[in-house]
């Protein structure tokens, strides 16, 4: 057990250094800087911008400069987006409010996704099943921001029941929820329902029912602990990716969240705040991705982590 | 009876507090007059000597003040200053300072402040650091490291404040009211470093608000700065600023009431908007253009003054404005838009050449050809494709393919469309690695100097790399003569060389376009330094 912790460590520190590598090198390759802008300073001033920054040194001292702050848990401040402002405060700040609404947009897709799935999956070809089909595909077809723009214009414009922006009372977690839900949610309830169907098909299923074993034991004891395994493994990013913000969603609901900062940041080419968001999210993820590991072998005695 | 009793004591209780707990509003006492607005994303930053972007220039302008200011109905008046000398050259100017100004945390405003302030916007490699050149040896300072001390600016005592200029130019007290020229404390900077101006507890400023709160990407809260020396006639008494960079959204939270006021909302629905009465526009200093790549780099044939003017010409602009944009553009009808006048009050326009007849779009297009064949390309014959570049979003690439069609069916000449994200367009556009591309440009004053500059040769705006002597001297002549109709003279002269020699195609000039609704309040005004909400009042029904 300890060998297998000590060996995934080592494989995720060696694969957050391969992504900072690789996104400090690409986004340095992008052509503009954070200094360019429509009315743009004087070369001197830029000159001086960049000479505050950095930025005038060669990229590979950029990139060693970079990564011994890193080591030493500095991320550097941002150079455009919030200027002067630490980086690591930007994500301590901002990373609560997009995990909360993040946080509640997936109890959302679990407590509704797992039991619409399965119960899709046992009303097969019912109406019911049929219903929660066509639901689901829209869901999955239907993007984020068309969710959002709706709940916004139906919820907000038209009923004027919620609030058109910010997280200022618990009705204005309603909307931004939703819309991030909505996708995952879907998305599971169709993998649920798949992997369901398959798992009641299976022998051992059928002769436990010829057994005479009470239906809901079947159906928690057996049949859910087997076919829930594709869903863990898509939770695993899926929570590191929502925890994270969704940039959508944050941008039309105006929620302050870290969502927002992952495209900005490229668009305006704030070096630091993409390394800083780069490196947690990965950091995250791999942590999420353990803790589906972890979670596999409660579900599933078989596997086991020596192996 | 126990359980009557309590029940008795919980309601007394409730009543009592209800009664005195709550705070009782006096006779007399209005309810706060609040607002929410919405202008645009998050400011970069708030420091006034670092502004860039219209939305920090707007929220500081009621934060800060400067030795004047845009008062209200959106006159030029003394701000910090009480009043001005200047001299009979036009050379040197001194302020004196307000009695009784104070800073938001009650400390005295004072002209060391200002002398503070604007040796840090000289030396601090700021967007506006050469906001200033105009002062004596704010270039050499700023451009080749020269004393900072032998800036022209002088502060005898706390309430004088000396400025010695290079050359009498006319727009001088508009530069004193814009917010990068505002005092700053040294105190506090030096004290706190980049981050004074990150927080309430050390943003100190002397304007008529004071900063409240500031949550990240969400909003910025700003509060009556009750040192203001002019706090009653100020109207809202807190102003909150959601930041949001969705067109959409913003028009939900104007449309559900979160807020009263945006500058952000999808074009396509102005037409609903407008007959709804919320839509409403302003006069903006600007000129959205195409700007032809004139160095080496650019294409022999795009070179030709009459294949440049045949490309110009060949524009129908009003269709543009018309069926395009939608805002209340104005369809350029040279390259200075509206805004300056002479010392007559007389619009610069009224004296203008006319380049084309806005309203006889055949005329130019017969004119197109005329020039086209003159060129040597005849129905487009033996003229290369045209590489288009915008960026993308906004209408840039609708304004592309509509000119596109125009050059193609007018004059037989293709052109392509290159759409590229914005940092890639403007790393491009700055290496001149373009044939042709949009571009636009707002001034920070009533003055066509800003404007003009785009196109001296070595200016480092200049991206077009257009260059021609004979307007570098005219604008040259301009930022020394004294006489401001003469100086509008010259500005005649050199558009007249840069559209004759086809500089750049003009295509309209901007507005400021926002929703309000005009029923319920009034006072509100934008200009070049932004909108203003402090004047703004409800409408007593």
């Amino acid at each position: 057990m300890w060998m297998y912790l000590l060996k995934r460590g080592a494989t995720a520190l060696l694969t957050l250094f391969v992504a900072a590598t690789l996104t400090f090198f690409i986004m340095t390759a992008v052509p503009g800087d954070p200094f360019l802008s429509e009315r743009a300073p004087s070369p001197e001033i830029r000159e001086q911008m960049r000479a505050k920054y950095g930025l005038d040194k060669p990229v590979v001292v950029q990139y060693y400069n970079y990564m011994k702050n890193f080591m030493k848990g500095d991320l550097g401040v941002s150079y455009v987006q919030s200027k002067n402002r630490p980086v690591s405060e930007i994500i301590r700040k901002s990373f609560p409010v997009s995990a909360k609404v993040g946080a509640l947009a997936i109890l959302l897709s679990v407590a509704i996704g797992i039991p619409l799935g399965c119960l899709s999956a046992l009303k097969r070809d019912r109406f019911l099943d049929n219903f929660v089909r066509v639901f689901s595909t829209i869901g999955i077809a239907v993007p984020g921001f068309v969710v959002a723009t709706v709940l916004l214009l139906v919820m907000s414009v038209r009923w004027k029941w919620l609030p058109a922006a910010g997280l200022n009372t618990p009705s204005s977690y309603i909307m931004p929820v939703l819309a991030l839900a909505m996708y995952p949610m879907c998305y599971i309830i169709r993998l649920m329902r798949s992997s369901m169907l398959d798992v009641i098909g299976q022998d051992y299923i059928r002769t436990a029912k010829a057994k005479g074993m009470r239906k809901n034991n079947l159906l928690f004891r057996q049949a859910l602990r087997n076919s829930i395994l594709p869903v863990i493994t898509y939770l695993g990013p899926l929570i590191a990716g929502i925890l994270t913000g969704g940039f959508v969603v944050e941008k039309i609901f105006n929620i302050p969240g870290l969502g927002r900062y992952y495209v900005k940041s490229i668009e305006c080419r704030d070096y630091t705040i993409i390394m800083g968001t780069t490196i947690f999210y990965s950091g995250l993820l791999i942590f999420m991705m353990f803790c589906c590991d972890l979670v596999y072998t409660v579900v599933d005695p078989r596997i086991t982590l020596d192996r | 009876m126990k359980k009557f009793t309590t029940i008795t004591a919980f309601f007394l209780a409730a009543v009592l507090l209800l009664t005195f707990g709550c705070p009782v509003r006096a006779e007399g006492d209005q309810e706060p007059f609040e607002i929410t607005v919405q202008y645009g994303s998050e400011p970069l930053s708030i420091d006034p000597n670092a502004e860039i972007g219209n939305d920090v220039i707007t929220m500081n302008c009621h934060m800060w003040e400067s030795l004047y200011k845009r008062g209200e109905g959106n006159k030029l008046e003394p701000g910090m200053a009480e009043s001005v000398d200047i001299s009979d050259d036009k050379m040197t100017y001194t302020f004196h300072l307000r009695d009784g100004i104070k800073w938001s945390d009650g400390e005295p405003v004072t002209a060391k402040q200002f002398e503070y302030s604007w040796k840090r916007l000289v030396t601090g490699g700021y967007d506006y650091s050469s906001f200033l050149d105009n002062v004596v040896n704010a270039l050499d300072i700023r451009t080749k490291g020269a004393d900072v001390d032998t800036l022209g600016i002088e502060a005898p005592d706390d309430k004088t404040f000396i400025v010695h200029l290079t050359s009498p130019i006319p727009y001088f007290l508009e530069i004193c009211a814009y917010g990068v020229t505002v005092p700053m404390r040294q105190d506090i900077i030096e004290e706190h470093g980049d981050d004074w101006s990150l927080s309430p507890e050390t943003f100190i400023s002397n304007g008529a608000y004071k900063l409240d709160e500031w949550v990240n990407q969400e909003k910025l809260v700003m509060v009556k700065n009750p040192e203001y020396y002019e706090k009653d006639k100020i109207g809202p008494d807190k102003i909150t600023w959601l930041f949001m960079d969705d067109d959409n959204a913003s028009l939900a939270a104007f449309e559900s009431g979160t807020v009263m006021f945006t500058s952000h909302f999808p074009s396509e629905e102005i037409q609903r908007l407008k007959d709804a009465g919320f839509f409403q526009t302003q006069p903006q200093i600007g000129t959205y253009y195409l700007q032809i790549e004139s160095s080496e780099k650019g294409v022999p044939e795009l070179q030709i003054p009459k294949v440049r003017r045949a490309l110009s010409l060949a524009i129908d602009r009003k269709y543009i404005v018309d069926n395009i944009t939608k805002g209340g553009e104005i369809p350029a009808d040279g390259y200075l838009p509206y805004g300056f006048t002479d010392s007559k009050g007389d619009n610069y326009k009224k004296n203008s050449k006319l380049w084309w007849d806005l309203d006889d779009y055949e005329a130019s297009k017969e004119e197109a050809k005329k020039l086209m064949d003159e060129a040597g390309f005849p129905d487009g014959k033996g003229f290369p494709v045209i590489r288009y570049m915008v960026n993308n979003g906004s209408n840039h690439q609708a304004i592309a393919e509509y000119i596109q069609d125009c050059w193609k069916n007018v004059l037989g000449v293709n052109a392509s469309i290159e759409a590229q994200e914005w940092g890639v367009f403007l790393d491009t556009r700055a290496h001149g690695d373009y044939q042709l591309a949009r571009a636009g440009w707002t001034v920070d004053f009533h003055d066509p100097d800003g404007l003009m500059n785009l196109f001296v040769s070595h200016d480092g705006n200049n991206d077009s790399h257009w260059s021609n002597a004979d307007y570098d001297k005219l604008i040259g002549e301009s930022k020394v003569e004294p006489d401001p109709d003469k100086r509008l003279e010259l500005f005649h002269q050199a558009e007249d060389i840069m559209m004759e020699q086809g500089a750049c195609i003009p295509l309209y000039y901007y507005v400021d376009k926002y929703l309000l609704d005009t029923t319920k309040y009034e006072g509100f005004f934008s200009d070049v330094d932004g909108s203003h909400f402090q004047y703004l009042r409800k409408i007593e029904k």
